[in-house]
């Protein structure tokens, strides 16, 4: 005898699951998308929080207490002088990718930025 | 009367019915959480983009920042008291001319010191719905410049 119930019942079934299935994909990848978005916004708020820090850093920081390596709010600071200038390397202590370079000349107590690479 | 062995029996009707519901449901809300941490996501990124661009008309040059700022934004904002508000849409997209729960918040201030150079200080903070919005430990972002001496334009 021909089953046609059970088959009928299946169909719908395996329909639901499929529908299930591709919401659940839809779902993940909808969120796997917002952690992204999180990630970036995150970093570009540090990022901001990075070069206040930087500007921190050189409002306090006269030629003659200029180290070579030291901690400041956080971040690791990086310094080589080249000729005048000195190229900076500030680094968030926690976070590699929240980093940026700069290229300083200081005049007294006073700085003059030359060049500022991020990342 | 002969059986229709071919439609579906009331209770498959139901069941069926139930379960697509319940898969309908779940999907509805999914999409609307979704649509609402995208709308909050798109607040913040475009808060940032505000701030970011502020600061670099500010750390261009920080003596003339308020006109600077009124050049670039709107005519009318005055900093009273060191204090400035700028007013958004719901979406942080374009400035409100009339007050709004969506507002950045710009306290600005410069001492000269003795020395003879000065130091200029802006701090934003950025309020969604009258609150304000944290994106790092701290409520808001503080940047402090010094321009004076032999740099001072």
């Amino acid at each position: 005898m021909k089953n046609k119930k059970g088959s009928t019942l299946l169909i719908v079934m395996m329909a639901f699951t499929l529908f299930a299935l591709l919401s659940t994909g839809i779902s993940v990848l909808f969120f796997l998308n917002l952690r992204l978005r999180i990630k970036k916004i995150e970093e570009r708020a540090s990022y901001i929080d990075l070069s206040n820090a930087v500007y921190q850093y050189l409002n306090e920081t006269s030629v003659s207490e200029i180290v070579e390596n030291e901690e400041f709010s956080g971040y690791t600071v990086q310094v080589s002088r080249s000729g005048d200038n000195y190229e900076i390397i500030f680094q968030h202590s926690e976070n590699d990718k929240i980093r940026a370079e700069i290229l300083v000349r200081f005049q007294g107590e006073i700085y003059e930025i030359y060049s500022w690479r991020k990342g | 009367m002969r059986k229709n062995k071919k439609g579906f029996t009331l209770t498959e009707v139901l069941v069926s019915v139930a379960i697509a519901g319940i898969l309908v449901v779940a999907v509805a809300t999914v999409f609307i959480r979704y649509q609402r941490l995208e709308n909050r996501f798109e607040v913040k990124e475009n808060i940032l983009t505000e701030i970011e661009n502020i600061y670099a008309l500010y750390t261009g040059s920080p003596a003339t920042f308020p006109e600077d700022l009124k050049n670039n934004y709107n005519p009318n904002i005055e900093f009273t008291d060191g204090k400035a508000i700028l007013y958004y849409d719901g979406s942080f997209r374009t400035i409100r001319q009339d007050a709004s729960g969506n507002y950045l918040e710009l306290e600005y201030s410069s001492e000269t010191g003795e020395e003879g150079y000065t130091l200029y200080s802006l701090k934003i903070t950025a309020n969604y719905q009258k609150e304000i919005i944290k994106f790092t430990e701290n409520p808001s972002f503080e940047r402090k410049i010094i321009v004076g001496g032999e740099n001072e334009e």
